[in-house]
Order: structure tokens, then C-alpha cells, then sequence
């Protein structure tokens, strides 16, 4: 069969119970509906995970998947998905990384990779082009991520790209990541469905290519991109320079920086830091992913105070915000250090972060005593936040509670706790508040894998652009806003781009771009495209709806629809979920208990 | 000839995936005349002939293998290459690059310098 250009070509099925793999043609169907990445993982986990397993059983599924542009000139062409049913949350989960671990594969000649069974001891998948290899890996179990990958680089070369768990992943620490050459699939505890595998690492090598369909036109709509990402304010100069971080001081300005577990107020040295003073203070380096002219990623090393020497890929804006703000905390230093801890460990730091600033609130109001910690852990206490997050990373202790995320650790502690656990649906929120910016209320409700910022991001519109035009403190559109928002970035995130080149690049230049790759007249239109990113989602709602989610699951926490903001634009606001829930439901086509009706699925060919 | 500076670069391998297309018509990164050396967490270092008029590569070169194009281009001829990479070892600039094998020369793209013309930082720029 020739070559679908833009495409590797190959599924690799893998079954560790059984030890061995089998390779297949790449469906020109499944590539035609689906387009890669998140889209091919929504269909193959909706297909084949056996409804209502044990995320941690040999039942559940890991679907590793790059889309087209993965691999290829199209600017922050880097990214590849897992997707899993996550142990965090019971529902689906896709957790989507950068670097340069989705364009080995391709190279090596795999769109996807179908990860099935269990193995009794700890094995390491080995992908040289079309040569796999299952292999005994005991001597990697117990490693953190760095070392892991460096002691296997060294006994296979130097050249494989290798994603991989920690100690909290090996210990099914229910918010374990799987860390790749730098970068996370960071979100919902996939770590934990790899170490509950015992597949500890998966290396590529590969030689391949990717044909293009039509070489002038890509070339061409390439020039273009890349002409646009350069003279754009954020992806041509704010993100370049001050990395993630550079919406920190507006976000903080409109109110929408969570501080202190969404309590609001101040906290001591809060005011003094932001994304200059990251800059200044920690920033060595711009790095980039693969076949990114962005560059948004920093090495960081701290100069000065009590974590001198300490470096970090990053830190990022949400875990600028997640070992900072949640924690009160403004010691720089420790926030840097707390962000590798985590890629150590291979934990998710959104969810750490989140989750000891929930810990140090319940310490505040004596929920959780210093005896049950074995230390103080008031905000602003870096020390404690830094033992929180080893004891998470390493399973002990406290951190045995602490990193089954905050839902569980509500219900351990209880005493009202539940009412400031902050999560949607088991997933921590991150680093917006809502009741800034309505929009990310019903975002965090209705995102297909709990709490997260990443499909639908609504404060572009609310708050970055034009005052005036969509009110972040009003609900009218917000529906609207977000179910668009969510189809675009699952076709985003089924592409392999990243989302941050959609800050430059509008709908028609992704599609021109995929287009002129493929070929495919599934892909010709900005309107088929957004067809198939709805399509997508109303099969992943299907799968979640199997798995038990229901209206009732589409909520916020307490917090943001009980008590106001405290200060700034939003004082006094609190998020009115119910009616842009109802209105969101139906320009979704779905019921009122937020199932996908019959003559919509029959619409999305889903029936 | 080609400069590259180290300080401006983000190792985004996009010189790597620009050089692919021009010389292949597809994304085949792994035959690319110039090869980007990660050195996590710090930016590692592009390996690639830079062209530079000292062509020291040409005098170390036992089998004279290596030849200037009309154009003024190092060449280099595979049937004479045996492969002993003195031309790397005697490269002012570092290591060349490599196909596993043979040493590979950059044929700036006749003279359109492609991985200059898309390098995002300017990282890599022509000079006389």
C-alpha cells in the first residue's frame, strides 16, 4: 500500500501479557474521520476499552498517537498524544507533550501505538524503525526519569528518544506523569497506567520519512506560517521572551491568578514577582521543541538564596502559578526546584501544585494537623511544599494521601475540605479562575478530562482581546465561545501541533497547511476540519458517558460557585454555571443530562 | 559561507527538516546535510559543512575525494571516499556530520542556503 503523505503509515499493537506486538496498515479510513493524534485515540480507546475496567488493570488501554503535521516543517510540529482511561479521574484522559518524542516515532514509522495487557516484571519497549523489541528492564525500575533515560540511552545509543516513568508512576501515584527529552504527558496519572503495566520506558529510534502531497503548496503555506508566528506580539515577542509566563502579570492584573487555593488575598513577596522577574532572576536559555520557531521553553538555573545551583526546563506558567501563588509561595528558587522535582519524580505539577496548596489551606484551618504531616505546612512555607512534593513523588507518608489528588484527599480528610478541594471531575484545576473570566467556568465543567485549560481556552476572548466585546463577568456567548473553542483544539491536538501556535496561525492557515500535506479532502475546509474536531468530542462525551459522567459531574467546585472573588474586576463574583451549562448543552446537540442525542450522533456519523 | 552561532540557537531542527525537503522533496530528516546535537537541559550545538573558504577538509583528504564544484562548492566523490572522516578530524569548525558512514558536505542548496533562509533566530546566517 503506498504511503498516505503526511503519515508513518504503521499502527504498532503491542500486548505485554503476552510479550509480543504485531504491526499494521494505517486505515486511510480511520486517517479520512479521525486526522490523528487525539482524534485516532478517541477512536480506538471508545472501541476497544472494555466500559467500566480498572484504569489500573491489564484491561486499560495506553494509545500513544501523533497527528500529520507531527514530524514535519509545520511550525511547533512536535506533539504527540497518550490517551488512557486515567486512574485520577475514572474517565477518559489525553495528556499531549511536545519535544521531540512524536517525531522519532513517525520517523521510525508509527502514527500509533496500541498498548495492551500487563507485564509481571518490569520491560522496556525498544522501537528501531520497524524493529521492536520487549525487553526485561528491572534494572531501570526504581530510577527516577533523568536517570532512566540516561542509563538506557547508554545501553542502546545515544540517538533514541525515550518516554518514561518515575518512582511515582512505578508506585501508581494516582497524578504520575510519563516524562519525554524534557517535556511531560503530564495531566490525569498516565504515569500510573504505564507503571501499573511495568512498562517502564519506550525508546525510538527511527530512519523513516514523511511524503508530502503537494511540496510547492506546503512549502509555500510554511513560508507563510512561519512569517506569522514571527511577527505576532506573542508568538514573535512576549512568549519567546518571557516563555509561558508571559500572560503571568496580565492574568494577575484581571484577577484571574488563583492565589492561595482560590481564597484570594495577598501573600508575602506576591507582589514583587512576574514574568520580568523570572526573566531576570532565573531564565539562561530559550530551547525549543521540534520544528518550533517559538521557543517559548527556558533552562533556568537559580542564582541566588537557598536553591543556588538548582535547574530546570521551565518552570512554565502553570507551575509558575502551582508552587507560587497556590502556595503562597514566592521564593523563585523553590519554585524552579519544585518543577524538577516533579519531572523527576514524573508527577504532574498542575495537579502537586494544586493539591499542596489544598494541603496547606487544610493546615491553616487545622484540618490536617503537623503530627499527621510530620511538619508545619503553612502558605508560604517553600520547605514544606518542596517535602510534599517528594513525599508524592516517592509514595510515602502524607504524600500517600496527598498524591491520589485532591478529590480523594477531601474525602480522607474531610471536615468540609470537599468544599475547597479544587477539581473538576478528580482533575485540579489550574491556573485560572473562573470567576474571572465566566468562560473557564464552564470550560474546567465540561473539558472532556476534568478540570483543564487546554480545551477551551476562553480568556483569549474574555480578557486578552479587545475589552469590551465578550465580558469575561457575563455569561452571554460563553457557550458559544467554549464548544467552539473545544472542536478547534481537539483538531489541534489531532494535527500535532501545538496550541500556542494558534495564538498566530487562524483556522484557515492550519487547514492550508494540513491540506497541502495530505491531500485529503476530508481536510480541505476549516468547516470539515471542525466537523471532525466535534465529532471527536461528542465520541469522547460517549465514552465518558459510558464510564458514568452525567450532568451532575459537570460542575465546579463549591468554592467558585459559593463565594465571590475577593478583589480586583471580579469582587464579588461568583461563577453562574447552571445557565451557560444549559445553554452549552444545546448548541451541543445534547440532552439534558448532557448525553449527545441520537439525531446529533446520526449529524457527527457516530450512529 | 555559512556561520552558526551557538547562542542564537534553540536546537528547533528545523535547518534539519529544511535541508531534508530541499534535497529529497519529502521530510526525511535522518539523511539531512546538517544535524542538530541535543545537550538537555542546555541548547547543544548544529554539526554541518559550512562551506568556509580555509577548506582544510580538501588538504587532510588522503584519496582526494573531496573536489570544488563550478561554483566554488566542496564535493565530495563517494567513489574515492574511503571513509576515514580525516576531513571531520581536520574540520576548523568541529565534526561533520555523517550518514553512519561517509562524511556529508553541504551543497548549499545550489546556492539557496535553505536552512539559513528558514532558521527561525538567525542562529545560522551567510557570510563572505
Amino acid at each position: 500500500m503506498a504511503k498516505i503523505p503526511g503519515y508513518a503509515g504503521f499502527i504498532l499493537h503491542v500486548d505485554l501479557t503476552e510479550q509480543k506486538y504485531e504491526i499494521t496498515d494505517l486505515p486511510v479510513a480511520l486517517v479520512k474521520e479521525y486526522i490523528g493524534g487525539k482524534g485516532f485515540a478517541a477512536k480506538v480507546l471508545y472501541d476497544e476499552l472494555p466500559a467500566g475496567c480498572d484504569p489500573l488493570s491489564l484491561d486499560n488501554i495506553l494509545v500513544v498517537a501523533c497527528g500529520p503535521l507531527t514530524g514535519t516543517l509545520a511550525p511547533t510540529g512536535c506533539r504527540s498524544v497518550i490517551a488512557v482511561k486515567s486512574p485520577l479521574t475514572g474517565i477518559w484522559n489525553d495528556a499531549n507533550c511536545g519535544g521531540t518524542f512524536g517525531p522519532e516515532l513517525k520517523a521510525a514509522g508509527f502514527d500509533i501505538i496500541i498498548i495492551k495487557g500487563q507485564s509481571e516484571t518490569p520491560v522496556k519497549l525498544i522501537i528501531t524503525d520497524h524493529q521492536v523489541d520487549i525487553l526485561e528492564a528491572t534494572e531501570l525500575w526504581g530510577l527516577d526519569t533523568f536517570s532512566a533515560a540516561e542509563q538506557l540511552k547508554k545501553a542502546h545509543g545515544e540517538d533514541y528518544k525515550v518516554a518514561c516513568i518515575g518512582p511515582a508512576g512505578e508506585n501508581k501515584v494516582l497524578m504520575a506523569s510519563v516524562q519525554a527529552e524534557g517535556r511531560s504527558f503530564g495531566r490525569g496519572g498516565s504515569g500510573a497506567v504505564l507503571g501499573a503495566k511495568k512498562l517502564k520506558a519506550i525508546a525510538v529510534k527511527g530512519t523513516g520519512s514523511i511524503e508530502i502531497f503537494d511540496y510547492e503548496e506546503f512549502l509555500k503555506e510554511n513560508r507563510e506560517a512561519y512569517n506569522e508566528i514571527a511577527i505576532n506580539p506573542d508568538t514573535g515577542g512576549a512568549r519567546p521572551k518571557f516563555g509561558t509566563s508571559s500572560i503571568y502579570s496580565f492574568i494577575k492584573e484581571t484577577g484571574l491568578l488563583p492565589i492561595k487555593n482560590f481564597q484570594g488575598g495577598s501573600y508575602p513577596g506576591g507582589e514583587f514577582i512576574d514574568e520580568h522577574k523570572l526573566r531576570e532572576e532565573l531564565f539562561e536559555e530559550d530551547r525549543a521543541c521540534f520544528a518550533c520557531p517559538i521557543a517559548c521553553s527556558k533552562y533556568s538555573k537559580v542564582k541566588s538564596g537557598p536553591y543556588t545551583g538548582k535547574f530546570v526546563e521551565g518552570p512554565e506558567f502553570e507551575d509558575f502559578w502551582s508552587f507560587g501563588a497556590q502556595c503562597g509561595n514566592s521564593e523563585l528558587g523553590s519554585i524552579a526546584y519544585a518543577e524538577y522535582l516533579s519531572d523527576y519524580y514524573g508527577i504532574d505539577a498542575i495537579s502537586a501544585g494544586n493539591a499542596i496548596g489544598f494541603v496547606m489551606e487544610c493546615f491553616e484551618k487545622g484540618i490536617i494537623t503537623e503530627e499527621e504531616l510530620g511538619f508545619r505546612a503553612p502558605f508560604g512555607d517553600h520547605e514544606a511544599m518542596i517535602k510534599i512534593v517528594r513525599l508524592i513523588g516517592e509514595n510515602q507518608g502524607a504524600g500517600q494521601i496527598i498524591g491520589r489528588g485532591v478529590r480523594r484527599a477531601a474525602e480522607y480528610y474531610g471536615r468540609g475540605s470537599g468544599d475547597f478541594a479544587m477539581h473538576v471531575k478528580g482533575l485540579e484545576l489550574p491556573a485560572y479562575d473562573p470567576r474571572a473570566a465566566l468562560g473557564m467556568g464552564l470550560a474546567y465543567a465540561t473539558s472532556d478530562r476534568g478540570a483543564c485549560h487546554l480545551r477551551a481556552w476562553t480568556v483569549g476572548a474574555e480578557v486578552l482581546s479587545h475589552a469590551g466585546r465578550i465580558d469575561p463577568l457575563e455569561t452571554e456567548f460563553k457557550a458559544e465561545l467554549v464548544k467552539t473553542d473545544q472542536d478547534w483544539f481537539s483538531v489541534v491536538n489531532s494535527l500535532g501541533v501545538c496550541l500556542f501556535s494558534t495564538f498566530a496561525l487562524g483556522h484557515n492557515q492550519l487547514t492550508d497547511l494540513v491540506h497541502a500535506l495530505t491531500g485529503i479532502k476530508s481536510f480541505s475546509s476549516v468547516k470539515n476540519l471542525l466537523f471532525i474536531g466535534e465529532k471527536i468530542n461528542n465520541l469522547i462525551r460517549l465514552f465518558n458517558v459510558r464510564e458514568g459522567v452525567t450532568r451532575a459531574d459537570d460542575t465546579l467546585p463549591p468554592r467558585l460557585l459559593k463565594e465571590a472573588h475577593q478583589a480586583g474586576p471580579a469582587k464579588g463574583i461568583t461563577v453562574p454555571l447552571k445557565e451557560m451549562l444549559e445553554q452549552y448543552y444545546l448548541v451541543r446537540g445534547w440532552d439534558e443530562e448532557g448525553t449527545p442525542t441520537e439525531a446529533n450522533l446520526i449529524r457527527l456519523g457516530l450512529k | 559561507m555559512i556561520n552558526y552561532e551557538r547562542k542564537d540557537c534553540t536546537g528547533c531542527r528545523i535547518c534539519e527538516i529544511v535541508c531534508s525537503m530541499e534535497h529529497f522533496k519529502k521530510i526525511h530528516t535522518k539523511r539531512a546535510l546538517i544535524k542538530y546535537d541535543d545537550d538537555w537541559p542546555r541548547v547543544g550545538n548544529v554539526k554541518f559543512c559550512r562551506q568556509c573558504p580555509q577548506r582544510a577538509c580538501m588538504q587532510a583528504c588522503p584519496e582526494e575525494a573531496l573536489y570544488l564544484s563550478p561554483e566554488g562548492v566542496v564535493q565530495l566523490d563517494r567513489k574515492r571516499c574511503v571513509a576515514c572522516l580525516l576531513c571531520s578530524a581536520a574540520c576548523p569548525f568541529g565534526e561533520l556530520p555523517t550518514d553512519g558512514e561517509y562524511p556529508l558536505f553541504c551543497d548549499t542548496c545550489s546556492g539557496q542556503f535553505q536552512c539559513v533562509t528558514w532558521c527561525p533566530r538567525k542562529a545560522l546566517k551567510r557570510s563572505r
